[in-house]
Parts: C-alpha cells; structure tokens; sequence
C-alpha cells in the first residue's frame, strides 16, 4: 500500500458574525471579522506546505442562512488554490450549508467533490499514476435539521483500500450541540471504516483510535468563534503510513484565540492590587500566546474587601475600558502598520465574587440569610429545581415572544451562575453590605 | 435581665421612693388603688430603660409633683448576675451605669444590655398596658413584623422589604413586559431594527441568483436592442440622405433634359469669340499707326529742307579753339609781369636798407665780395676764444694770488701759536720730571722694565721665602714631636747628629707611604714588587749607616734623625733663598732710589729694615707689602712722564709741518708775478692780428669780435635779396617773350578769316570769343540735321512693317470664321453662344452628381433614384418621422436596461465583496450579545427577587411558626383548647385563630376578652422568641380586667412557664388579681403601694 497523507477539517463556518461580542472598536472588529478567512487560507497553506494527497471537509464551510456571498467566494478561491496545487478536496455539507440553503451559483474547480444527500456515495482517490490510495465515503444533509442517523446508510468498505466516512454528526449526543443526524461511537466504529472524518462538534476530540484498524475524530473547528470556543483551533492531516497505520498530527490554523480565565480576588486589598494583578494577567496572557491575539473572558472569583466595589459603582468598568482602550490602540497601531494585530481584547468581566462574610456560619444559621442560602444551594444541586425556579422568576422575559426570541437559551451553568450572583446580591443586601449604586 | 430595685428619686406622684424586688419571686405585683402610681412606675421603669419622653408628651413624661430630681435608678441584674446600677435623670439627660467593680458606662452598655430594643418594641412586647394590649396594629408594627419574621437574627423585616423594593426598581428599570423606554425593551427595538436591515441585506444576497438570470437576459435584451437601434438609425440615415439630395436629383433631371436639346460641337475652338474681338481691334490699330507714320514722314522731310550749315567756319574750328586756350594764358601772364614787377622793387629797398647797417659805404659789389664761408667764421670764431681766453687766465691768476696771501699769512699765524706752547711743555716737564729728562727717553723705558722684572722676581722670591719657612715650622714641628716621643737622651743624640735627619725622614716617609700605596694599588703587583725591593735596598742602606754611628738602631730614633736632618736641610735653604731674597730687595731698592717720590723715605726704612734684620727671619711677604706703595708710585711717575713727552713730540711735530706750508706759499706767489708780466705781451699781440683782419675786408677797424655775428647776418641776408631780384628779372624777361608771340598768331588767324583787326589783345580776345560764339550755332544746325534725317529713315521702315500687320491681322479674321463654320460675325456669335450654354449645363451636371454623391455612395445611387422616383417628398418625411420615433423608444429601452444593468453589476460587486452584509451580520450578534448581557443581568436581579420570595415563603412556613406555634401552644392552654393555632402571614396586617375544627378566625371578629387574650399569647411567644437574644422583665400594667376567672387561672398558668423565662412584674388594682396570681403561682412578691407608702 502507498503511504499517503490528507488533510481533515470542518466546521469552518466562513465569515458567520462573532456571538456575544459588544461594543468592538472597528479596528479589532474588523479582525475578528477577517478571523475566518485568514483561518481558511492558513488551512490552504497547511494542505499545501504538507503536499496532501487530498484535503476532506466534514461539513459547515459557512452558514448559508448568513446568505454571505463573500464567504461562498472566498471558499471559491480557496478551492481553486488548492486545485492549482493538485490537490482534491471532499466536502459534505452540515446542517448549516445543507443542500437546500439558498447559495451562488459558483463554478468549482474539477478537483472538488461534493457528495450529495441522497445516498451515500464512494469516491475512490487515485493518484495521477493511477492508483487507488483510498476510497471516500459521504453524504450531506439535505435540509438543516437532520435528526436520522446516517450511520446505516453507510455501506461496508471494500476491504484493501484505505476507507475514509465523511459524516457530520453528533456521536452520542452531546448537549451543547444540536443533536443532528445522532449515533453512537460503537455504531461508528462497527460500520468497519478506517477514519471517520466527522464534523458538527467545534472542540478537537479523537473518540476513538486504533492505529492499525478505526479513528473517529473531530478536528473541531478551524477557528474559534465565540468565547466557548477555547483553546487552540485547527485541522489534522493524517498520516497513513505503508503498512495502513494512522498517526494524527494537529495544525493550528487559527489567527484568534478565545480563552475564558478566572481571577480571584482572595488575596486582593484594594483597587491598585486589582489593578496589578489585571496588568500582570493581560501580560501572563501576552507571554503565553506570543503570536496570536485573543479575545478572553475574565470572571473575578473569591471573596474580599474589593467585592464591594465591584458590585457597585462602575470603578470596574472603567479599569476594563482603560486595558480595552490600550489593546485597542495597540491593535489599531497594528492594522495601521499593515501587520496582524496582536491585542488582548476583553470580551468580558464577570464578578462572581462575594462579600467577606462568614458564609458558611450563615448557611448554618436558623435565620432568614440561613433560609435563602440554604434555599440557593439547594438550587445548585437540584437542576430541575432550579429550572422550575429559573423558568418561574423569569416568565416575563421568557413569556414575551419577542423578548425570548433573542434569549440564548440558558443552560445550567448559566442557571446557577445567576443563582450564585443572586445569592450573593441577597446577601449583600439583607447583611447590611449591599445595595446597588443608587 | 432582672431588675432587682427600683428607686424613685422624683417621678408623678413618687418622690424619694424606694423598692427592693424579689428576684427569685414568680411574679412580683404592685398592688394598689386608683392613683397610686402604679402606672406611674411601669412608665418610670420604661424611662430609666429608654429615657423621658420628650417635653410635648406631658402626659408620658411624668414629670415630679412633689418635689425631688426628676430621675431616679434601677438596680438590675444581667443574665450572667452582675448587679448594675442604672442611673438616669431628666435634669441632664444622663445616663449612668455602674458596675460592682465600680466603672461606669453609658449608652451603648444599656443598648447592648436590652440586646438593642427600641422603646416601641418594649412598650409593645415587654411594657404594656391594656390599652396597647388591644391594639392588633401595633403587633404589625413594622418593627414588630419583621422581628416576626426574622426572630433570632439580625436583620429587620424592613431591610427585606427595602431589599425587594429595590431589586424590583432596578429590574423595572430594566424590562418591563409591555414597556418601551426600559433598557432591554430599548435593546429589543434595536435588534429589530438590525434584523430587519439584516433581512434586506439578506434579500438582496438571495436575489444573488435572480440578478445573475437577469443579468444574462439584461445582456441579451440589449444586444438585440442596440442591433435593432442601429439597423433603424441605418435606415433614419438613408431617408435623410433621400430628403437632403431630392433637390439636387430635381435639378439633375432638368440640366439633363436641356442638354439633350442642344446640338453637340466638336472641336469647337477655345474662345472664339475673344479671339474673333481681338482681332478686329488689332487690325483697326494697325490702319491707325500706319496713317500716323506717313504724316511724320511728310513733316520730317519739310524740317529738314530748311536747315543750312557755315562749313567754312566749321573747318577751321580746331584752330580756333587752340588759339582760345592760348588766350587763356597770355591774359593770365599779363597780370603776373605786373605782380613781379611791383615785388623785385620791394627786395631792392630791403637790399639797401641792409647795406647801410653794415656799413654806409658798402655797395652790391662790397657785399658780393664779403667771404661768407666756414673757414672765415671760423677764424673769427678763433679770435673769439683767444681774446675769451686771455680774460679768463687773468682772473683766475687773480684770484689764486689773492688765496695765497690769505694762506700765509694764516700759517704765520699759527706758527707762532705752537712755539708759545712747545716752549709750555718743556717748561713745565722740566719742572716736574727733571731726573726722567735727564735720563732721556730711551732710557726710561729700560728702567721701566727694569723695575717691572726686578719686582715681580720680588714678590715670587717672597712667596718662594714664605713656603720655605712654612716647611721648616713644619720640619721643625715633626722634630719636636719625635723628641717628645724620645726623650731627652735621644734629643741630645739627635742633636749630635743632624746631619742624618733628612735621610731618616725620607726613610720614614718611604717605609710608611711605600707600603700604603702597594696595598691600595694590589692590583698592580709588578710596581709593588719593584717599589717593595727599592724599599728594602734602602732600609738596609739606612740601617747600615745607623748601625755604624748609633747604639740602638730603633725605628724611632732612625726617624727623629732623619727628621733633625730634614730640618738641618730646610734652614739651609731658608737662608739660601733670603740671601736671594735679599739680593733682589737691595737690587730693586736701589732702582727705586733713582727715582724720588713721596715714598722714598718710608720704603727706603722698609728695605733697609728687610734687609738689615735678614737673619731675624723678618716676614718677606709684609716686606712685599710695605714696599708694594713705593714700587707703584716709581711707576707712576714713569707713566706720568712718557704721557707728558708724548705731548712735547705731538707740539713738536705740528709746528714743523705749519713752518714747511708757510714757506710753501711764500714761493708759489714769486712764481706767479712772473707769469702776469708774459700774458700781458700775448694780449697786445691779440689785438694787433684782429685789427689786421679787419682791414683785410675793408671793415672797420674798431670792430670787436662779437660783433662779427651780426655782421654775419646781415651779409647773408643781404646776398639773399641780392639773389631774389635776380632770379625775378629773369622770369619776366621769358613772359613778355611769350605774349608777343601769341598777339602775332590770333591777328594771322583774324586775318585770314577776313577780320581785319588792330594788334590791339583785348580786341583780339574778344574776336576770338565772338567767333567761338558763332561756331557753337553753326554745330547745333548740323546735329538738327543729322536727326532729322535719322528720324526720317525710321518712319521709312515702320511703314513697311504696319502695312504687313495689316495684311495678316485680315487673313486672321477669316481664319476664325471658318474655323466655326459661319459666315459672318453675326453667325459666329450664335454658334459660340450655344456653345457656352451647353459647357455651363454639362458643369452643374456634373456638380449635381458630386453633390449626390457626397450624400450617397456611388454603388447606392441607383437605389436612391428608385426611391426618390417611387415616393414624394411627403412620404419621405412621414417615413422619417416614423423611424426617428422608432429609434427614440429603442434608445429610451436601452437607457433604460443599461442602468438596470449598471444597477445590478454594483449590487453584485457589493454582494461579492460582502463587507456591508457581514458588517450588518456582526453588529447584529453584537446587539443580541449586549441583549444577552442585559438580559442575563435581568435574569440575575429576577432570580434574586425569586431567591428573596421563596425565602420568604421558606422562612413563613418553617420559621414563623416558632413564634406561631409558641402563642397557638399559649392560645390553646388560655382557652382551654378552644382556639387550636394562631397563624400570621408576613406582610398581612391580620391575625388568624384557627378553632378546634379547623375554622380560622380574623381576631377583629373576636370577643374582646378572647382577642385580649390571643393578643397577649403572641406577645409571650415573641417576648420567647426575643429571649434568645435577650430576656427582658414583663411589666403589664391590668391586663387581665376582660378575663373571667377562668381564663384568668389558665392564662396566669401560661404566665408561671413565662416567668421562668422571665421576670414578671404586674401592676393591678384588683385584689382578686393580686390574690389570684398569689394563688397561682407559688411564689409572688406582693408591693402594696399604699402599704409601702403609708410605711414611709
């Protein structure tokens, strides 16, 4: 067998707007917004530097419902380089590029194959001396909501070739994706595939590999999109040696990091510690992503004197614009000098910090504070409690269709991050330490 | 807390009133009637707790009636036992509390000890009288609820209620269901607003694909449109080039018709007629010219028969004219002969005048002999000198006479000047130096010198004495040492032997130094060795000569003796060198002496002492000294004296040399005398030869040399003149020659013309002008002639010529009548006419076609002719007008397509470059990310106010009870079980009993004995309740006036748990209360007040 090597990504959801980003200044605004694309070209870059024998694609280049056309060209281009270099390309398309979504009519270059929707369709790669070094296995989806499993349809590989499925899918239902085109691991790794080059989950995972006979990856997405999408963002290209043995290597292809990090305020006297211990976080974080600017997520954490300013006032708010504004000059210094802009962006500054009360004597206490601390962590452990709860205090929001059609649908975490901040507002206030600005 | 006594110092009615408190009793009752003061007291208790109401509640202040402080104290117990005394009076406000141990605190001590009670919440839970007791709303007091409520902590139902107030405010200010203005809502509108523009934005991407259809069908619509266009403004075109050549084409057809009716002409001559015209006119010339010529033929020939010519006079013309021109000269000459005339007779009158100023009887001839030439001047200049010379020796001889007398006498002068002073000196040198002069001069140098070398041989001999002398005290000192080393013994022998002592010396001096320098020079072995030997040869020498004349050859005797004997040899030449010494001195003495100075005395005294007292060893160099003065003054002298002769040789020799200049002079005047006497001879001889030499030229003979020059002058003058006068009377000689000669010529030349003229010159002039004069007529006659004549031969031949111009000019005229073929003038000019007619038809022919021709193109023309023959100008324009319409509306349709297309184009280029669509896209997530935000916040805030109601409902089902549960359990045991539960909602001013059956009752529709009595179980069950903080006395002041005796009993059984709680203080003013509560509780302090008061 001829040794060969394919590149895998997906989800790249090409020029698809940035969620849960306010008040962005246009220079970094306008970053972020290249991030995709930058993203994508990297990818080309990989696929070309590498010499891959073929690149595959496991589902959502962009979202059609965005209806960006720039996206759609822009992959375009993408596709022609790639072909310029000889290299194939196999697409299937996910729930966000469907079969049915509106697109451009876009002439595409002979070297892209796109597999359609209806069945399951093998397309063997061969090589320009005319061997066959593997067959490609895949099926789109042909309207966004996909909810069949797939997996059956996928017919046993002809054994002595190298057998690649291109599915987008979410294996074993994971709850933070919508649960298209669902099945199991045991399904996959049954269906006798060698790779099975999946999309639809945005975080790197390999759920399965057995050098010699089974990988099932997800390459996740090859750049970061929201604050939930942290860590390093990229694609694979997959080694598959003479004797059909598979070694994974993973290439970063972001432009952007997103990180979400915490900060305690336990050991922090007043507002210059906070400051300082702010400066020394934006430059561990310039250290420890020296060539890639990041948009992070701080929430300040633990108890201490600093909690009542925090939530009162807007001292914060300001030392949070004053870092915005440095990075943003810092950014648009770059963008000015024509090179990639290198800024730490604070998305967000979550307080989730507490006054200095004795929080478990009070937890203890027969007394009114006792009742609804007690009340508050009973809500933390019962998830169905505190979704009755949470559905109760906020049916005005919720019950309003207009206001609830923007609702990011809140999860658990969310549901007693918002318990947690009530607790502590509650606390505050009933203990004589609270109240808002007025 | 347990209040242990009380004094009154003054409050209402108490003054001075004390009451000590059994703390162990149950209950502790002030017994009294109606003005007593026993509510007096509860107030008092309540004052020194709380502090005196202030000064407009009178009625509560209780202030003192009779007398003493308003104030008073109160001893209490705290849980622990302490026993502390509370002071408080009204006077100042103050407050004391004072411990056993005896610090005092204030305040704050009190508030910590009433576990921080308000006054309100004692007089309603802990201090109450009936009147409160029946007031429910004072249960709902806010402060009361919320202990309600939140009993055993803290925090006061107020703080929960502002806490919700405010959690609603801030979430009002952010959402509200059906509000606009709220900040969510506000979002919400803004989110909206981006989606819609989203939507559009979106539309316009999903038209994408309609566009690219359009587009392509735009593309198809106007290329079939822009073909359409152009085939109609093809045809717009040719219908106008139809309109625009119709008239031409018009035209063309006319000049084509004409031309068709006229005759064709071939070889038709170019311009006929001109030719035709010009010719008659040219003939007609001809005949004109022609008649002129033969009248000025006719007129020529008359003019020049009446012409005749003077030939004879003409002939002799040339002689004539040569006569005219000699005319000219000869009166020209006539005037200079009278010019020269009158100018030789001016020279003549000059001529005398110089001869009389040379002399009066010099004639021409006298002058013409006077010699002029070089030779003569010269001699005369020669004369000049001699005679110039002669003047010139004798001045100078003059003058160096005159010099020389001058000289001598001068040299006299100071001859006799210098003798006086030789004879000065001499005087005085004889005076001062008589012994030096007559010495004489040689001599005094020698003894100069003499006494130089004789004193300096002196002085040396005086230094060579001193050093001798020096080295025999030397040679003397060394013996005396050695004698003093030997002894006398050896001093006699030495001096028995002085003779050896210088050979002993040198011995010592030898063997001593010898040595020494061969040590010191080791390294020259050789010279030690040699100078070692020579020692020892010595030694032995000495030692044998000292064995031979001394006993004892010791070392030391051996060197005293050669010590005495180098003494011995030095005294001896002591004595050598004074001899010398003293030789010198009588030498120099007595050179001295030859001369006598100041000194000579006093020196003579030294030398002779020096020299007298020699063998006394006297001190030569003091000898020098003093004969030093004596010595210089010699010299002195000497110099004095040679200055002084040298003086007497200068004075000398000056007066001999003024002696030889004096007689010098003396001669030289001799010798000129005779010199003077010789000149005056060859000055008379002078004279004699110049007055020779005058005579010889007849001159005078007085005549001085200087004046020859002058002589000079004139004669030459004069001999010019002389010359002058005869080259002009030669010349006038030749012109009178020559006038005579021409008169003869003109009168032959008259003569022979028939004039018979006198030999007058003027006449004869004026003859010859006057025939000039007639000559010149008779010349201009005969040139007439010749042109006359000429003329006439030219007339002649032109003649001929006209007549020929004539003949050809006629064949001309017929010629071009033949060539049109006409007979006659008439008929040439129709033919030509018509001629003309056509060539002008066939030009606008051909016009007409070039201008069709620019409209259409050659190959198109046929098809316009069919047009235009097949349609008039009517249906051309109504064509026009419907094709130029035609062509407007495609344009317009055009336009039209073209914009939708550039439209689209741009649409699509923005779609495809997509910064605008993606820019809307990203602010949307951003307006639902800060929706996100705010909403969560909201979220937030809402889930603390559901936290806060479920806590509260929490807190009302579970923890209220504790109070509830306590008064129901009191309730219960009062009414004997009628009443079952005593249920409250917070924040529901409104008390529930609930029966036996379950049926729940609202207190205001109790009785009023049983509402009294719920009343008073809720306040035990809270006054329990706030015991956990602190346990306050109860003081009810008759409550119990509603109960009947039954419940009486059962609520004072209620009242005996109470009191183990608390301490119970009652105030009644009926004795069955007072005997009931004696009776029901085991151990009751009765105060009867009008007892206790009656006791003071």
């Amino acid at each position: 067998m001829k040794p060969f090597r394919f590149l895998h990504a997906a989800d790249l959801h090409l020029d698809s707007p940035f969620k849960g980003l306010t008040n962005l200044p246009p220079a970094i605004r306008e970053y972020i917004r290249e991030s995709t694309f930058l993203a994508l070209l990297r990818m080309v870059q990989v696929a070309k530097r590498e010499q891959v024998d073929f690149v595959v694609i496991s589902g959502d280049v962009y979202d059609v419902s965005d209806r960006s056309l720039r996206a759609q060209l822009r992959f375009q281009q993408a596709m022609v380089s790639l072909s310029d270099a000889g290299i194939h390309v196999y697409i299937i398309h996910g729930n966000h590029d469907s079969e049915d979504g509106s697109r451009a009519r876009l002439d595409w270059p002979s070297h892209v194959h796109v597999f359609g929707s209806d069945e399951v369709r093998t397309e063997p790669h061969i090589t320009i001396d005319g061997q066959t070094i593997a067959t490609i296995s895949g099926i789109s989806y042909g309207r966004a909501s996909v909810t069949d499993n797939l997996v059956p349809k996928f017919p046993t590989p002809s054994p002595g070739v190298y057998s690649i499925a291109l599915l987008h899918t979410n294996v074993d239902g994971d709850a933070s994706h919508d649960n298209y085109a669902p099945c199991t691991k045991e399904q996959l790794i049954r269906a006798g595939y060698q790779y099975w080059a999946l999309g639809h989950i945005h975080s790197r995972r390999v759920l399965h590999q057995d050098p010699t006979r089974s990988f099932i990856v997800y390459p996740g997405n090859i750049q970061g999109r929201s604050v939930k999408e942290t860590g390093a963002k990229g694609c694979y290209v997959v080694e598959v040696s003479e004797s059909g043995e598979t070694t994974l290597n993973f290439h970063p292809t972001e432009v952007l990091r997103w990180e979400q990090r915490a900060l305690s305020i336990d050991q922090l006297k007043d507002e210059q510690d906070l400051k300082d211990s702010l400066d020394q976080f934006i430059k561990d974080l310039q250290e420890e992503l020296p060539d890639i600017p990041a948009v992070v997520r701080l929430t300040l954490t633990g108890r201490g004197p600093l909690h009542r300013m925090l939530t009162q006032g807007t001292q914060l708010a300001e030392l949070i614009d004053e870092f915005r504004d440095e990075q943003t000059r810092l950014a648009t210094e770059n963008s000015n000098a024509g090179r990639a802009g290198h800024f730490i962006w604070i998305e967000s500054c979550r307080v989730e910090t507490g006054a200095e009360v004795p929080f478990d004597q009070l937890l203890e206490q027969e007394s009114f504070i006792g009742d609804m601390l007690r009340l508050s962590q009973t809500l933390l452990h019962d998830d169905a409690l505190l979704r009755q709860v949470c559905e109760q205090a906020l049916e005005p929001l919720l019950g309003n269709m207009k206001a609830s059609k923007w609702l990011q649908k809140p999860d658990l975490e969310q549901m007693q991050q918002w318990i947690r901040s009530a607790r502590e507002r509650n606390t505050d206030e009933l203990s004589g330490e609270g109240g808002w600005s007025a | 807390m347990k209040i242990h006594r009380m004094y009154v110092n003054g409050f209402g009615i108490h003054r001075e009133r004390t009451f000590d408190l059994d703390i162990d009793a149950q209950a502790i009752v002030f017994y009294g009637h109606n003005e007593a003061g026993k509510s007096t007291l509860m107030s008092f208790v309540r004052s020194m707790l709380f502090g005196f109401p202030k000064r407009n509640n009178r009625l509560e202040r209780y202030e003192p009636l009779s007398g003493g402080v308003h104030g008073g104290a109160l001893t209490i117990l705290d849980p622990m036992g302490t026993e502390i005394r509370l002071e408080r009076y009204e006077k100042n406000g103050s407050l004391k509390l004072v411990y056993p141990s005896g610090t005092e605190a204030g305040e704050a001590a009190l508030q910590s000890l009433l576990g921080g009670l308000t006054a309100d919440l004692y007089r309603n839970l802990f201090a109450f009288s009936l009147s409160e007791l029946q007031q429910i709303d004072t249960l709902h007091a806010e402060e009361i609820s919320g202990f309600l409520f939140n009993a055993g902590m803290g925090i006061s139902g107020s703080m929960m209620a502002q806490a919700e107030r405010k959690l609603a405010q801030q979430m009002e200010l952010l959402y509200k269901r059906n509000g606009t203005k709220q900040t969510i809502n506000e979002q919400l509108r803004v989110i909206e607003q981006s989606e819609l523009e989203l939507r559009r934005s979106k539309e316009r991407s999903g038209r994408f694909q309609d566009w690219q259809v359009e587009l392509a069908s735009l593309d198809e619509i106007i290329a079939i449109d822009e073909n359409e266009l152009s085939l109609h403004r093809e045809e717009l075109d040719w219908l106008n080039k139809c309109l625009q050549s119709r008239d031409s084409w018009i035209q063309l057809l006319e000049v084509e018709s004409e031309l068709r009716d006229l005759p064709e002409f071939i070889d038709f001559p170019e311009n006929v007629l001109g030719r035709f015209e010009q010719a008659q006119e040219n003939l007609e010339r001809a005949y004109m010219e022609l008649q002129g010529i033969q009248q000025g033929r006719i007129d020529a020939t008359e003019q020049l028969s009446q012409l005749t010519v003077n030939k004879q006079l003409i002939e002799q013309r040339a002689e004539l004219e040569q006569l005219l021109e000699a005319a000219i000269v000869y009166t020209d000459s006539a005037a200079r002969v009278a010019d020269h005339s009158a100018e030789m007779e001016g020279y003549r009158v000059q001529l005398q005048r110089y001869l009389r100023l040379i002399s009066l009887d010099w004639t021409e001839d006298q002058l013409q002999q006077f010699p002029l030439s070089i030779h003569h001047r010269e001699q005369v200049s020669a004369y000049a000198e001699r005679f110039d010379s002669n003047d010139q020796h004798r001045q100078s001889r003059l003058n160096d006479r005159e010099r020389l007398v001058e000289q001598a006498d001068q040299y006299r002068f100071t001859k006799r000047e210098q003798q006086i002073k030789l004879n000065e000196i001499s005087q005085q040198m004889d005076s001062l130096f008589p012994s030096l002069i007559t010495m004489g001069r040689e001599q005094v140098h020698s003894y100069e010198a003499e006494v130089h070398k004789l004193w300096e041989r002196t002085k040396k001999q005086a230094s060579d004495v001193a050093h001798v002398e020096e080295r025999l005290a030397d040679a003397h000192r060394n013996e005396q040492l050695l004698r003093t080393r030997r002894g006398p013994e050896y001093q006699r022998v030495l001096k028995d032997k002085p003779q050896n002592t210088q050979v002993k010396l040198l011995a010592i001096a030898l063997n001593i130094v010898l040595p020494l320098w061969m040590i010191l020079g080791l390294n020259r072995m050789m010279t030690g060795i040699v100078i070692f030997l020579l020692l020892g040869l010595f030694n032995v020498y000495l030692w044998l000569q000292k064995d031979s004349r001394m006993a004892r050859p010791e070392m030391e005797d051996s060197l005293y003796r050669e010590a005495s004997t180098h003494r011995d040899r030095m005294e001896q030449e002591v004595g050598r060198v004074r001899s010398q010494w003293d030789e010198l001195l009588k030498q120099l003495c007595s050179k001295l002496s030859m001369l006598p100075t100041s000194h000579t005395g006093h020196a003579e005294a030294a030398a002779g002492r020096s020299w007298s007292e020699g063998r006394e060893r006297t001190d030569a160099m003091a000898s020098i000294q003093q004969l030093e003065p004596w010595v210089e003054s010699v010299l002195l002298q000497i110099n004095e004296y040679m200055q002084a002769d040298k003086e007497l040789q200068d004075a000398e020799n000056q007066l001999r040399t003024v002696v030889q200049a004096l007689d010098e002079r003396v001669n030289r005047l001799a010798t000129m005398t005779e010199l003077d006497s010789k000149q005056q001879q060859d000055e008379a001889i002078l004279k004699q030869e110049w007055g020779q030499w005058l005579e010889q030229y007849q001159l005078p003979v007085d005549l001085s040399v200087e004046s020859m020059s002058t002589m000079f002058q004139y004669a030459e003058s004069g001999l010019q003149l002389y010359d002058q006068i005869t080259r002009m009377s030669n010349k006038l000689a030749v012109y009178e020659e020559s006038q005579h000669s021409f008169e003869r010529t003109a009168t032959r030349f008259l003569n022979q013309l028939g004039l018979d003229i006198p030999l007058n010159s003027t006449h004869i002039v004026y003859e010859l002008k006057k025939l000039k004069e007639q000559l010149d007529t008779q010349l201009s006659i005969q040139e007439n002639r010749r042109h006359i004549e000429q003329q006439l031969n030219e007339l002649i031949s032109r003649e001929h010529i006209c007549s020929g111009k004539v003949m050809n000019m006629h064949n001309k005229l017929s010629e071009l009548l033949e060539a049109v073929h006409a007979k006659d003038e008439d008929e040439l000019r129709r033919s030509v006419r018509l001629y003309d007619r056509r060539i002008e038809l066939e030009q606008s022919k051909r016009h007409l076609e070039v201008v069709i021709f620019t409209w259409v193109k050659e190959e198109h023309q046929q098809q316009l002719f069919q047009t235009l023959e097949q349609s008039d100008i009517a249906q051309l324009e109504q064509q026009l007008i419907a094709v130029s319409e035609a062509v407007m509306q495609i344009e317009l349709r055009l336009n039209e397509s073209k914009d939708r297309r550039g439209g689209l184009r741009k649409e699509m280029d923005n779609l495809q470059s997509g910064g605008q669509h993606a820019e809307l896209l990203q602010r949307h997530q951003e307006h639902i990310a800060e929706y996100q935000q705010l909403t969560s916040k909201w979220a937030e805030l809402a889930l603390s106010a559901e936290l806060m109601r479920r806590a509260k409902e929490i807190y009302e089902r579970e923890r209220q009870p504790g109070v509830l549960l306590r008064a129901s359990h009191y309730m219960r045991t009062i009414t004997d079980g009628q009443f079952v539960r005593v249920v409250s909602r917070i924040g529901e001013k409104s008390i529930f009993v609930e029966r036996e059956n379950g049926q729940q009752l609202d207190s205001t529709y109790l009785s009023r004995g049983t509402a009294e009595q719920l009343y008073l179980a809720m306040r035990f069950a809270l006054a329990d309740e706030y015991s956990k903080t602190v346990a306050l006395p109860l003081i009810m002041d008759d409550i119990f006036v509603n109960f009947d005796a039954d419940r009486l009993a059962r609520t004072l059984m209620v009242l005996s748990d109470v009191a183990m709680r608390h301490q119970i203080i009652i105030f009644t003013c009926h004795e069955h209360v007072a005997l009931a509560l004696q009776s029901a509780l085991s151990r009751v302090q009765l105060i009867d007040l009008e007892v206790e008061e009656a006791r003071r």
